[in-house]
């Protein structure tokens, strides 16, 4: 894993967009994380994207939008280790970060200077941002559908002030979307499997969660797997302790939201 | 686990009733030290009846004792706000007994409401947001939900008054967490509404609008003696949630332990009074670690820190610091050597002996 950041760049975003790459790069490793395995392989994959896009810093966090506390959060980092140090020693860091704001509640791509700032917490967390070398960003949420409650965001820094702009931009910013969704997608796919090996959830049982979700009655479902209801009862009362939830509907429920039926 | 021993084992939540119960039964028989004789001066003692918890993990619970359990913090939410309905119909009554008994009874029965509200504020369905803020502002803290989530949200900083200092007293920590809450409710609730999408969504609005008209009915009923003692209640409710931050996190704040390691360290004691009584927030730092964790799949976090003593105990004992020092000095130390952990087991008090 590529751990330094590039040295300044001095090309501007027309140069970037205009290069006969350009596209190809983005969308190979657009279609390479898709395919990827491990946070280590789509973590290269960041640090090889922020090239091409001609930034030096960019950060993916994937997230739940109304988690309170800081346990959803998983972030992915091709930007300087400062950054995230000065970040995290800054009061109430992500429960009040206007980025994150703008995520959780905005699907277009904005340029830092067009977001509003509405405190002094949030402001200083632009100014670390500032501090540690991107003094232009670039915020592209990654929003969910389905019911899925986790979202993403992807935050590519410059050096350059106003790199963020020009007439290509358009272009750049539709690459960065689908950039941004891909690596959401990637998150959402990665937590399914883990939750699936914490849980300790088998194949059998995620069936019998899709049947629940659609209503079926536990006769029905008894039935329909070849079990007796005994079974179906002892079964969701064991997913429901790993779920922490009080019933089946519960959690069926929570399993459609994490993604995993 | 049979049914029945599961029934029993879960019936021990409805001890959660206590504080609503008591505060009712005050207000109709003019007895308004019994919430406060009940749950500060009896309560500790009962310790030695129910003793603790065991280790292990918390049953499975069937789905009807799941559900059951899952409903009770809304029947105790409510409850408790039927009893306040009964105190402030009978305050003048109540006052003429003792204003002192009062302003006691009142403020005990809200220190464990907030329990209650504490439990209904992390759930994620509406009516129970609603429930809670609505809990919190009749107890006299609508900065509950707010404090609440700034302390989640800054896992074991000591530079924010959310883990006190080794060397902070109460009277410090409180004092500067309160000022604290203060300057950012209002804030906090704005950015929370923001990214729940909704104005009113941040919770409080409703908090305050609820402790007003509390404020309000409390002086339609009794006068302005009775508002003077729900607003000094309300105000030792506040110290009371600040102190039961510092008896929950003192010493154990990330800079002062290991900051890579740690950072989510809390007290815990495994009293099941205490644990009926709370709704599980003794068990402190698996709470923190999963704080959507319903209470009654909470479970003692293996390695965490041990209070030498249940709640009550100690927030008597951290008002006199030298007093606090003596009691949880050793407890520290042992936690930090990694020696087994303390546990007041069915005694009010454990002190390590060298």
């Amino acid at each position: 894993m590529n751990s330094t950041l590039p040295g300044p760049n001095n090309r501007d975003l027309e140069s970037v967009v205009c290069g006969a790459t350009f596209a190809a790069e983005i969308l190979t490793t657009i279609q390479a994380i898709s395919t990827a395995d491990t946070e280590a392989e789509v973590l290269d994959l960041l640090f090889s994207v922020r090239d091409s896009l001609g930034v030096e810093q960019a950060v993916f966090a994937s997230f739940i939008r109304d988690d309170d506390s800081h346990e959803s959060f998983r972030v992915m980092s091709a930007a300087s280790a400062q950054w995230c140090l000065n970040y995290r020693d800054e009061d109430e860091w992500f429960s009040n970060d206007a980025w994150l704001l703008h995520a959780s509640t905005r699907s277009e791509p904005a340029v830092d200077s067009e977001i509003t700032y509405r405190n002094k917490g949030q402001v200083a967390k632009r100014d670390i941002a500032i501090r540690n070398g991107a003094k232009s960003s670039l915020i592209v949420p990654a929003p969910s559908s389905a019911g899925l409650s986790r979202l993403g965001i992807l935050v590519l820094g410059s050096n350059q002030e106003d790199f963020f702009r020009g007439c290509n931009f358009v272009a750049y910013k539709a690459l960065c979307r689908s950039l941004a969704m891909e690596l959401g997608e990637w998150w959402i796919k990665h937590i399914r499997r883990e939750l699936l090996d914490e849980y300790r959830v088998t194949d059998e049982e995620l069936e019998l969660l899709r049947r629940e979700r659609l209503g079926h009655p536990t006769k029905q479902i008894a039935t329909d797997l070849g079990i007796t209801e005994a079974s179906v009862n002892n079964r969701f009362q064991r997913l429901n302790a790993k779920f922490d939830t009080p019933n089946r509907r519960a959690t069926a429920n929570q399993a459609a939201e994490y993604g995993m039926i | 686990m049979t049914k029945r021993s599961e029934f029993l084992q879960a019936s021990g939540y409805l001890f959660s009733l206590a504080p609503a119960v008591l505060l009712g039964i005050a207000s109709f028989t003019s007895l308004p030290y019994l919430p406060f004789v009940g749950l500060i001066v009896v309560a500790p003692f009962l310790r030695s009846v129910f003793g603790d918890f065991d280790e292990s993990p918390p049953p499975e619970w069937s789905e009807g004792v799941a559900t059951f359990l899952d409903f009770l913090p809304i029947a105790v939410g409510v409850a408790y706000l039927i009893a306040c309905g009964c105190c402030i119909v009978h305050v003048a009554r109540l006052i003429q007994v003792s204003r002192l008994g009062t302003m006691l009874g009142l403020w005990t029965s809200s220190l464990f409401a907030s329990c209650v509200a504490h439990e209904l504020l992390h759930r994620k369905t509406l009516v129970s947001r609603v429930l809670g803020r609505v809990v919190a502002g009749a107890i006299g803290y609508p900065l509950l939900e707010h404090e609440h989530r700034a302390h989640h949200a800054s896992n074991g900083t000591s530079k924010l008054p959310e883990w006190p200092l080794q060397a902070e007293s109460v009277w410090h920590f409180s004092g500067r967490r309160f000022r604290h809450t203060l300057a950012t409710a209002w804030r906090g609730d704005r950015v929370a509404a923001m990214r729940n999408g909704h104005p009113l969504a941040g919770g409080l609005p409703l908090a305050i609008g609820t402790f007003i008209v509390c404020g309000f009915l409390f002086f339609l009923f009794g006068g302005t003696t009775a508002l003077c003692i729900y607003l000094i209640q309300a105000l030792a409710t506040a110290w009371g949630m600040h102190a039961m931050t510092y008896v929950q996190h003192w010493g154990l704040g990330r800079y002062e332990n290991d900051s890579e390691r740690y950072s989510d360290l809390a007290w815990e004691d495994t009293c099941r009074l205490q644990c009926w009584l709370t709704f599980g927030i003794p068990y402190h730092q698996g709470h923190h670690l999963k704080n959507h964790r319903v209470y009654y799949r909470l479970a003692p976090t293996e390695g965490s820190p041990r209070q030498p003593a249940g709640y009550v105990v100690l927030l008597v004992a951290c008002c006199f610091p030298p007093l606090w020092r003596a009691l949880m000095k050793p407890a520290l130390d042992a936690w930090r050597s990694s020696e087994p952990p303390l546990s007041a087991g069915r005694g009010l008090i454990c002190i390590r002996r060298g």
